[in-house]
């Protein structure tokens, strides 16, 4: 076991979490298995090391971040189903048909862009964070976040309710 | 379900828990037996003080794990975001601006001896000094000028000055830069890791900075090292890095981001066939790594030269991984070439940033006479890979995009008539 003391341990207390965002910025199992696995990998490569870190679990979510930005090479894989026809407010069913149109749309975003809002919207992160854990400008952030939103509602103009709030930050 | 925010969270609810504690394990300690392996049955180096070294197939078949994309299919067309639709020259650009932004650069073209600025929206600027670089996100530019060098923010007004520096690289995303103080003599013993985003800096200890020379960020932030060509470059490497001047406009030097003093440190390669290698510096702590760069079990082909030569382009992906440009022989007769060996440019190999062997080959075109096409690489975007490709032995006139999750090679930029392409974002230049 030598060199991965206590790796075991480690993952199992944060995989929860890790899970949970590793499937927001995926959109299916999937995916979410592949980049928890690529940056528990790149952990436990690197174990020795990061153990010593103050918050190492912030290398993981930094390299599961870092793993979905560069899925460049495998994005044609990535579900880009047509969108649903639009849903009738009110409908019960609406929510489900709403949910899918999203998960559609944001599906239709670069992998950057939907790191960017879920940083900023699942995560709550500050302009600031979300450019730490990316490696980029906060101008970046900046204007990716606005980009992405315009294209959420080019693509699902339904959806102009949805991110009116998220717009204003 | 009223905002993506809430959208988010019963997404999350929806995910499985993941786990996969063992396969991690078992894998992670799979590669490092791997490693182990190869850098102990290696053999020696060689190629060190020679301007190439050829290696004529393997003895062992290509590794298994090495994916070969084909990516010798005719370049269509396609257009990026941030390249303007249309390409033009004019004859005679305005300056750039101080008192207003540009927006963000695609890339820098020349003509007579002057450099200039095309913009993400088609606008062409006259730089005031010759370019040393244009971020990867396009925003910032560095030129020298003044004695000095000039950051540029091109999206405002803003300026960061240094002492001459040479841009040695930058990081993956973003606007990071890598500088040295000049290195045409000297070797810098210290590289300075610069954000002209903030303004904040930090210095990092070159390990033996005669055999290493430093070319940019990793994806991870460390910085890369490439080994000198000529290991006897010697002494007299500047002690300090780049001075910046805290008096310029808007500058601020980060006092808690500079470390030292670091001890220096002996970063020695470890063993390659090829004579290539690869370092790694965590600007943090000063912690250095290399990592040897492997054949991969006969993956080397007939002919091909696997070049350690620091001007050679060393792209690191968002990922894991370095890509960089193999050579391969052109038969050529000896009235063209007066009796020497003459190699051109080849296929794109990516290698493991963990292990050094080859993990991808892109097949680009195959190149057998010094009048057919031929692509260089220049670095990586978010799309995929940039390449220039040209013509003989005329300068570079088009802009590839490289798709790596295909292998198609599209163009996305033409060279105007009277015009030369000289530098796109991320890179150092064609």
């Amino acid at each position: 076991m030598a060199g991965f003391d206590g790796f075991g341990e480690f993952v199992q207390a944060h995989t929860g979490a890790w899970s949970r965002l590793a499937f927001v910025l995926a959109g299916s199992h999937a995916g979410a298995e592949d980049l928890l696995q690529t940056a528990l990998l790149k952990a436990a490569r690197r174990w020795s090391r990061i153990r010593r870190y103050e918050q190492p679990e912030a290398y993981v979510r930094r390299a599961i971040y870092h793993a979905a930005v560069s899925q460049w090479r495998r994005r044609r894989e990535w579900p880009v189903e047509s969108l649903p026809e639009r849903a009738t407010p009110g409908d019960p069913v609406a929510d489900l048909h709403r949910r899918m149109t999203v998960d559609a749309a944001l599906a239709r975003l670069t992998p950057r862009q939907r790191a960017v809002l879920v940083l900023r919207f699942y995560e709550d992160r500050s302009v600031e964070d979300s450019a730490a854990i990316l490696g980029v400008s906060t101008g970046t952030i900046k204007s990716q976040t606005a980009y992405a939103l315009d294209r959420l509602r080019v693509l699902a103009p339904d959806l102009v309710e949805l991110t009116r709030e998220e717009a204003g930050r | 379900m009223t905002g993506l925010r809430e959208h988010f969270t019963e997404t999350a609810e929806r995910a499985k828990h993941y786990d996969m504690t063992g396969r991690v394990i078992r894998t992670a300690r799979r590669r490092q037996r791997l490693r182990l392996a190869a850098a102990g049955g290696a053999a020696v180096l060689v190629g060190w003080g020679t301007a190439t070294v050829v290696l004529a197939g393997g003895d062992g078949r290509p590794d298994a794990g090495v994916e070969v994309v084909d990516s010798t299919g005719n370049a269509g067309t396609a257009r990026l975001p941030w390249l303007p639709a249309t390409f033009t020259a004019p004859a005679s650009p305005p300056a750039l601006p101080a008192d207003r932004g540009v927006g963000e650069g695609a890339l820098v073209w020349g003509r007579g001896g002057t450099a200039f600025l095309l913009t993400a929206d088609g606008v062409s600027y006259a730089v005031p000094g010759a370019v040393l670089g244009l971020s990867p996100d396009g925003r910032w530019l560095a030129y020298a000028a003044d004695g000095g060098t000039v950051f540029r923010s091109l999206t405002d007004t803003r300026t960061r000055r240094t002492e001459i520096t040479d841009v040695k690289g930058w990081s993956v995303r973003g606007s990071t830069a890598v500088v040295t103080g000049p290195s045409l003599s000297t070797a810098p013993a210290k590289a300075t890791v610069f954000d002209p985003e903030s303004g904040s800096s930090m210095a990092v200890t070159v390990p033996d900075p005669n055999w290493w020379d430093p070319k940019g960020l990793s994806a991870d932030g460390e910085l890369l090292l490439v080994p000198r060509l000529d290991p006897r470059v010697m002494p007299g490497a500047a002690a300090t890095g780049p001075v910046v001047d805290p008096s310029a406009t808007a500058f601020v030097v980060n006092p808690t981001a500079t470390v030292g003093p670091v001890p220096a440190a002996s970063l020695t390669p470890p063993p390659s066939a090829l004579g290539f290698a690869v370092g790694f510096v965590a600007p943090a702590d000063g912690t250095a790594r290399a990592i040897g760069v492997q054949d991969g079990g006969g993956h080397v082909e007939d002919g091909e030269v696997w070049l350690p030569d620091p001007s050679m382009a060393l792209v690191p992906l968002p990922g894991e991984g370095l890509v960089f440009q193999i050579l391969r022989r052109l038969d050529v007769d000896n009235a063209q070439s007066g009796g020497a060996e003459v190699h051109a440019n080849a296929d794109l190999i990516e290698i493991s940033v963990e292990s050094g062997t080859p993990v991808r080959r892109y097949r680009l075109p195959v190149r057998t006479t010094l009048d057919g096409p031929y692509a260089t690489l220049l670095g990586s975007v978010e799309e995929g890979l940039l390449l220039s490709a040209g013509q003989a032995t005329q300068p570079p006139d088009e802009l590839e995009l490289l798709d790596p999750a295909t292998g198609t090679r599209h163009t996305v930029a033409r060279i105007p008539q009277g015009a030369t392409f000289s530098m796109t974002r991320g890179g150092t230049g064609f």
